[in-house]
């Protein structure tokens, strides 16, 4: 139980969890502030993720110079996607972005650019940088958490990416009690209105769709850091999906809501692939094979994602610990 | 050097005497089977010093035996103009020396393989590709005449739609397998067997669509639930549908269990198997009907008022909600039929409704949002581009896909209503 | 005083004002084959309160669209103080001076009423992205803001309701609301799209009072409305609409009388209570 236990404390703060953070965090300022229904925050991350590993691999740059390849690319991709479908109704942009986000993951898996994509394998070996990086009170040594031992490595990363979620989360609580985003979320309510009060609406938008991508871009960065792998496999769209839950999960709109979500997901969805392996393993308690066994039981965490979206939006689209008084959060 | 040609002419006459035999064996290896002997192909043999020695030509075991002067080393050359069509031999084998040993004679054994087919032109491609096509468009619609349809009458873009059409594949799998426990599978038999098959698919994926409807749309809307948040309860949904799918059916892709290989035949420049020329017909014909039930008929009379203006359409005594629940059975069936037909096209996975769904909304999304004919026109045009990629970019054909959804962004970008699409400022 | 402004003008379609705010010139909006506007000529006084009125679907919020940007025309132009507003995006429009509300109040639900006063003043420091982090540096502009917001709220009899959700609001309350916020953009010209849709009586005569407040700071109003009584006791001049044209102008009493108005609303609907014996 304790080792289930450690295992689901570190899938709340582990790698995986902080790039679902920093994903949320930009698509909470999509969707829980402008009302932006991005469907495509994989594709903004698999930007991020390559912009890191490519120009490493390729070109043998230092992975610190690609920080601001990251927020380049991640910027001209939110513009390309935001130019043909802002003016448009809201679906337009939820088809066009999880069609541009599935367009970036087909391109880097196809054979043809093998040698610059590593296709469906992805790119390896670009971390070096990162593990001399690793400072001396860290280097060499494993760091225990409750049964878990968490390599230097590993814990580095770690420790840049909840850096990034703090700053990330800094900068748009800063933003979204300011004017600036008391024009977003009036967007989200009715974009007509803020339009007849002089708001120029398109470029707010743009902003938006921008800086949540950019976010989104360094969840994918710490992603393929924290993997030491760059591949397709990771941005599929259910990446999008998963962090659209984690924003649904932690309160749509609110700062710390990705980081309340995040954490809470990763635990859950680790607590729960391992208590069903123990229960499919041969040993001890055992579910009934009929159910599910040693084969098949690691499905059951989408259907556990997914069911749970559902449940969330239906009956408290506040958030697990939203307050009732708050509306859903869509009122059309 | 001329002493040497003199010194092996020299004794090249003393070993007169001691003719040795060379066998020469050319077969052909089929893919997956035996090798075949090959019958008639004509070589020559020459000393080293270049001069022929024997010449021969396979009989029908493959084999020719021809008599050398003496024993030593020799080569033996393939005429390549006497192989058979559609054989060759590899680049670089066309000659080959052999040892010949006094009195145990030599052997030289040629295998060949499948001649490289002759690049067809690519013009001489088209018409097969623009069929197909067309083909794919067919199948495309018949799934996105509902997922359009749904958006027309709810507003809702509901992503469990594919989960509808990998319902209707999977359970015609399933069923398939159930019917051939007795009978044999091939013939009329396995057709059907597989056509009852098919019609447990489709009333599985129409019951599945219509259980939603009141289990979930239904409710949703009498509670004033926004669209947005349906939304996203379609893709939870979609979700839970396909892992469940994935748990008790399997990753695997499967066939039908009456799936069996069909040879093609000709209609004009266009090859296509019996297969999918039926499937075509019966997708056409689904169609049309639909198109007759829209047009011609009350309850498609009252959709269309419904997708034009709902609030309108139930003003003038039209059951709202029943018209919905009529889509949504329509809609599911017609997604279960898409597909039976797509598992045919490929196989039966539990993922193929969620691969095939991005292709329905870049259809509905360039035929015109809520537009049921947009959707017809729509998928006809994803199709072709689909195919006409593949047939254009023939190295890039993973990529036809991700062709068709830039062009639907290119369209967007021009046309933001969409081909059929009615002109409206939206900001 | 008003009335002086209006003695020489002619009570036909399209007649000219002696200090127009707004002109328009052949402007034509059409959908499919269905002509929504078609208006020849039109003028609107400068400080005066004009009223657009006609039947169901005589093209009156189409035009308002039109005007304020929300919606292009297939052909016309049209001028605000003098300067063309053609393919002008309606956030310029409004920023020029011309701001509109809608027919279905466009509350915003899930902002308190005070953010959504704020949200209505222009030329906000904080509303920009390098310096909206730094709360310093919009600090004390917000504070005037939120002065000059709840003078408005108490004005619009609102100030009780300061920081309850716009969604709370009763319809009346939300008709109040936006109008206030329109004053937030401090407009030259208020275009008001049936302000009297869905209030209860009780709160009609305040908003009519607060129209007309609106004259008495020097802007000029537009509004298009059903409510005939409405018309008569507000407005200086009337402009009525049918299936896209204007068919008539004049001062209420006068356009209460004529015939081509009276056959207008009789044609579409004959209860239409007209306001005036004929």
């Amino acid at each position: 139980m304790s080792q289930t236990l450690s295992n689901g404390l570190f899938g709340a703060i582990g790698v995986v969890a902080i790039a679902y953070c920093l994903a949320a965090i930009g698509l909470n300022v999509h969707f829980g502030y402008t009302g932006l229904l991005n469907f495509g925050q994989a594709g903004f991350a698999l930007v991020g993720g390559y912009a890191v590993a490519m120009p490493v691999m390729n070109w043998q740059w230092s992975i610190w110079a690609t920080i601001p390849v990251v927020i380049v690319a991640s910027s001209v991709f939110a513009l390309l996607l935001g130019i043909p479908t802002l003016r448009l109704r809201s679906d337009y942009l939820a088809i066009v972005t999880i069609a541009a986000a599935e367009i970036l993951r087909l391109l880097v898996s196809t054979p043809n650019l093998k040698n610059v994509t590593g296709s469906t394998d992805g790119i390896n070996s670009f971390t070096n940088d990162i593990q001399n990086s690793i400072p001396g009170f860290l280097k060499g040594r494993t760091v225990p958490l409750w049964e878990k031992n968490i390599s230097d490595y590993e814990m580095w990363v770690m420790m840049l990416g909840w850096f990034l979620v703090a700053l990330f989360s800094v900068v748009v609580w800063a933003l979204m009690r300011s004017p600036w985003g008391r024009v977003l979320r009036s967007i989200r309510e009715d974009e007509d209105a803020a339009r007849s009060l002089g708001k120029n609406v398109f470029a707010y938008k743009m902003t938006s769709l921008v800086l949540g991508g950019v976010i989104g871009g360094f969840g994918g960065a710490i992603l393929v850091i924290g993997q030491r792998n760059a591949s397709p496999g990771s941005f599929q769209t259910q990446f999008t999906f998963l962090t659209y839950a984690i924003v649904v999960l932690g309160g749509v709109g609110k700062v710390k809501g990705p980081i309340v979500g995040a954490m809470m997901f990763w635990f859950l969805i680790t607590v729960t692939d391992s208590l069903l392996a123990d229960w499919t393993d041969g040993s001890g308690f055992q579910l009934p094979t009929w159910i599910m066994d040693s084969s098949n039981f690691s499905f059951f965490r989408w259907i556990l994602v997914g069911g749970g979206l559902a449940l969330l939006v239906i009956f408290r689209p506040q958030g697990i610990f939203g307050d009732k008084k708050e509306q859903a959060f869509d009122v059309r | 050097m001329l002493a040497a040609v003199a010194f092996t002419a020299l004794f090249s006459d003393t070993a007169h005497a001691d003719e040795e035999t060379l066998q020469v064996r050319v077969q052909f290896t089929p893919e997956g089977a035996k090798k075949e002997p090959v019958e008639g192909v004509g070589f020559t043999i020459t000393d080293p010093s270049g001069a022929v020695v024997a010449e021969g030509v396979t009989d029908d075991k493959g084999v020719a035996r021809a008599t050398v002067p003496s024993d030593g080393s020799f080569t033996v050359t393939i005429d390549t103009d006497t192989l058979p069509d559609g054989l060759a031999i590899p680049e670089g084998q066309e000659s080959r020396t052999v040892t010949v040993t006094a009195g145990l004679g030599g052997n030289a054994n040629f295998n060949l393989g499948q001649a490289p087919s002759e690049p067809a032109s690519k013009i001489s491609l088209l018409p097969k590709t623009i069929f197909n096509g067309i083909r794919f468009g067919l199948v495309i619609a018949i799934m996105s005449v509902g997922l359009s349809l749904i958006y027309a009458t709810t507003g809702l873009s509901n992503f469990a739609h594919g989960e509808t059409v990998t319902i209707g594949a999977v359970m015609t799998a399933v069923a398939s397998g159930w019917f051939t426990i007795s009978s044999a599978t091939g013939g009329w038999g396995g057709f059907a067997q597989l056509t009852a098959a098919a019609i447990i698919g489709i009333l599985c994926a129409t019951a599945f669509s219509g259980a939603l409807e009141l289990a979930v749309w239904r409710p949703m809307r009498r509670r004033g639930i926004g669209l947005t948040s349906m939304m996203i309860v379609s893709i939870g949904l979609a979700m839970v549908v396909r892992f469940i799918i994935q748990m008790y059916y399997g990753s695997q892709p499967k066939s039908y269990a009456q799936f069996s290989s069909q040879t093609n035949i000709n209609i004009g420049p266009i090859g296509v198997t019996p297969r999918d020329l039926l499937t075509g017909i019966i997708a056409l014909i689904a169609l049309c009907s639909v198109a007759y039930l829209l047009m011609k008929t009350r309850a498609g009379k009252a959709i269309r008022a419904v997708s034009d203006n709902p609030d309108l359409a139930s003003t003038t005594g039209i059951n709202t909600e029943r018209v919905i629940l009529n889509v949504w059975l329509l809609g599911g069936a017609l997604a279960g039929l898409g597909g039976v037909i797509y598992g045919l096209d490929e196989q039966v996975s539990w993922n193929m409704g969620t691969k095939i769904l991005l292709m329905m909304f870049a259809a509905i999304t360039l035929g015109g949002l809520g537009r049921p004919f947009g959707a017809l026109v729509g998928s006809l045009a994803v199709g072709l581009f689909v195919q006409l990629w593949a047939w254009w970019f023939s190295e890039y054909t993973d990529l036809k896909t991700m062709g068709a959804l830039l062009a639907m962004i290119l369209v967007l970008l021009f046309r933001p209503q969409g081909i059929l699409g009615k002109k409206e400022r939206v900001g | 005083m008003s009335a002086d402004v209006f003695a020489d003008v002619p009570c036909v379609p399209g007649s000219l004002k002696p200090d127009p705010i707004l002109v328009a010139d052949s402007v034509r909006r059409s959908f499919g084959g269905l002509v929504a506007v078609d208006v020849e000529h039109v003028e609107v006084q400068r400080n005066t309160i004009t009223a657009l009125i006609g039947p169901n679907g005589a093209g009156k919020t189409t035009f308002f669209n039109l005007l304020t940007g929300f919606d292009e025309p297939n052909v016309g132009t049209w001028t605000f103080n003098g300067v063309s507003m053609n393919g002008v995006s309606p956030y310029k429009a409004a920023r020029r001076g011309m701001v509109r509300t809608f027919q279905l109040t466009k509350s915003l639900s899930r902002m308190t009423v005070i953010e959504n006063m704020r949200l209505g003043a222009t030329d906000q420091a904080g509303e920009r992205l390098w310096t909206a982090p730094f709360k310093f540096l919009w600090r004390d502009q917000e504070a005037a803001i939120t002065e000059r917001a709840e003078a408005l709220l108490e004005r619009f009899k609102l100030d009780h309701m300061r920081d309850e959700f716009g969604g709370s609001l009763s319809g009346g309350q939300r008709k109040l609301l936006e109008m206030a916020r329109a004053l937030m953009v401090e407009p030259e010209m208020v275009m008001l799209d049936e302000p009297m849709a869905g209030v209860n009586p009780a709160l009609k005569q305040s908003l009519l009072e607060h129209v007309k407040g609106l004259k008495d700071e020097g802007r000029t109003v537009l509004f298009v409305e059903h409510d005939m009584d409405m018309v008569h006791e507000i407005a200086d001049w009337v402009v009525v609409m049918a299936e896209g044209q204007i068919i008539a102008e004049g001062p209420p009493a006068f356009v209460g009388a004529d015939q081509a108005v009276i056959d207008a609303y009789l044609g579409a609907h004959q209860n239409t209570d007209l306001g005036v014996t004929p």
